[in-house]
């Protein structure tokens, strides 16, 4: 396992909720107020890790983990790792179709491979590997990496 | 012919992409003495007989599927030996035979990609032995009218940006799954009516292992596949051997025997440098043609272009790294090279022992392939008892 930032659990909520999938999630550029409604849409519990120069919003479901980089009150990376991804198209809201577009064309020039993929798309990047039974993946806006912010810390 | 084939290949994707196409069928593949019996399929890489495994590093097999309780079958060759997961999926473009109708989709989730397709129970025949019947997904992109043909989302059920399409872009027919888990773990959907509707089977329904339904040969596997020099190989043969301890043909002696944990892991103590040493999970993959490992601390070069994906050392690299059970007990020490690739890709080399490349999202120590050459790996099945224990385990 990779090192991860020293984090320290401070809040915990305990909520558990069952209701449909509102139709938009917090995504990628968004205030971090929307975190919650992703919360409701996973039917997870969120707990708040504060760190030196980020919090992470952290949704836990039975399937998988989600944490949401949030920063100067905008979301600007997710990751995820578990038995499955979660909804990307919902993930990531107005990104996924050009995460989408790019992923279409660089599968146009090479296999899948099992190693993973990285996707290069104009306003973000989407990485993917792990294997089966524990995905793993993240997606950042390299444009809104606070200072200091390395992508190895999106974990 | 074959060397035709390989030649455009060649010129199009060896040096694009990790692929290799062996330069003909001319070498003899190097071999084990070849063990025989009903519970042995011979694994081949870069058969000259193959059209579709012609990918480097990646170990194929043959089986037979038969329309349930009937001799109506058929034989699919290039299927891929996977120790990294569980279940038989085959893409719906290779079948010809023709299956009952199905309402049950699923989405498989793999490093690399997702698979989509419905799930049908047909009779597997492994090698001689007994058919057996089981649940098995047949990989097709637009069941349920949820993708393309080309794998992009139509309604994306599975919520990735696109799923495999066709065996082309992967490089088989269809994965044997024959990893430590009877069932697969994936994620299951009624598609009558639609919309898909998450729903939970029994676990009769989930695809699974067919080794583990086998009447006698059940309790694993062994992949054993002759060394590769660090100059590789055009192609190679090796088996796949159903049971452990369960025959003549599969007797283990003095392998180290390595419990896994929940998801198949072990633990690799990875030896960076002489002073540092992280400790990350350790899968053994088959499926995984090279070995993906992150290297946060020495900056391994990559290759350049299409194979930036692999490392390209100046020259060679000796690595040590130890691999324990998941509770940190009994350890084995591993040693293997990484170099640069590309001159065996370009000369038509597909097995080779020496490649790596980054995990792409870092945190796992994936053995793939090369870790295979010149070993006899045993795949213990959970719950499953032989004389090496009580799966889930990995021996070596």
């Amino acid at each position: 396992m990779k090192h991860r930032p020293v984090l320290e659990m401070v809040v915990v909520f305990s909520l558990i909720a069952i209701i449909d999938l509102p139709s938009t999630w917090a995504v990628l550029g968004d205030p971090a107020s929307s975190v919650e409604a992703d919360r409701l849409a996973l039917a997870g519990q969120i707990r708040m890790i504060p760190a030196q120069r980020y919090t992470i919003q952290e949704i836990t479901t039975s399937e998988f983990v989600v944490r949401e980089y949030v920063s100067g009150n905008t979301v600007f990376a997710v990751a995820w790792r578990g038995r499955r991804p979660p909804d990307l198209a919902s993930l990531l809201g107005a990104y996924f179709q050009e995460y989408q577009e790019a992923a279409a064309a660089a599968a146009s020039t090479g296999p899948v491979r099992r190693g993973g993929t990285r996707i290069q798309a104009p306003h973000l990047v989407v990485e993917t590997g792990g294997h089966a039974g524990d995905v793993r993946g993240r997606a950042y806006l390299p444009s809104l990496l606070p200072p200091g912010v390395t992508v190895e810390m999106i974990q | 012919m074959i060397h035709h084939r390989c030649a455009a290949v060649l010129v199009v994707m060896v040096v694009t992409s990790l692929l290799g196409c062996g330069s003909s069928g001319d070498s003899s593949p190097a071999g084990l003495p070849s063990p025989s019996g009903s519970n042995v399929l011979t694994i081949t890489v870069n058969p000259s007989s193959a059209a579709v495994c012609t990918f480097a590093n990646s170990p194929c097999t043959q089986i037979t599927i038969c329309h349930p309780g009937t001799s109506t079958c058929q034989t699919i060759s290039d299927i891929l030996v996977d120790t990294g997961s569980s279940g038989l999926r085959i893409f719906a473009s290779s079948l010809t035979l023709t299956l009952p109708s199905s309402h049950i989709g699923e989405c498989m989730y793999f490093g690399g990609g997702t698979d989509w397709g419905s799930v049908q129970t047909v009779d597997v025949i492994l090698g001689k032995e007994p058919a057996v019947s089981v649940p098995i997904q047949v990989v097709d992109p637009t069941f349920a009218g949820q993708y393309t043909s080309t794998g992009q989302p139509v309604s994306n059920i599975c919520g990735v940006a696109a799923v495999i399409s066709d065996p082309s872009q992967v490089g088989h027919n269809g994965i044997l799954g024959v990893g430590v888990f009877q069932f697969d773990g994936g994620f299951y959907y009624n598609c009558m009516p639609l919309p898909c509707t998450a729903v939970a089977v029994s676990p009769s329904q989930e695809v699974q292992n067919p080794v583990g339904l086998l009447p006698v040969d059940n309790n694993g596997v062994i992949v054993a596949l002759p060394s590769v020099p660090a100059s590789g190989l055009p192609s190679l043969t090796g088996s796949l051997i159903l049971g452990i301890g369960t025959a003549s043909n599969n007797q283990p002696s003095g392998v180290t025997v390595l419990p896994t944990d929940s998801s198949g892991r072990i633990v690799t103590h990875f030896d960076l440098s002489p002073s540092t040493s992280i400790q990350q999970p350790g899968i053994i993959d088959s499926g995984s043609n090279v070995l993906f490992f992150s290297d946060s601390s020495i900056s391994i070069p990559l290759c350049t272009g299409a194979l930036s994906f692999l490392y390209c050392p100046t020259s060679p690299l000796h690595f040590s790294a130890v691999n324990t059970g998941s509770s940190g007990s009994p350890s084995s020490s591993v040693n293997f090279q990484i170099a640069n690739p590309m001159p065996l890709l370009s000369s038509g080399q597909a097995a080779i022992n020496n490649v790596g490349g980054p995990a792409v999202f870092p945190g796992t120590f994936d053995w793939g392939l090369p870790f295979f050459f010149g070993r006899t790996v045993y795949v213990g099945l959970s719950g499953k008892t032989s004389v090496l224990g009580t799966g889930p385990f990995l021996a070596y």
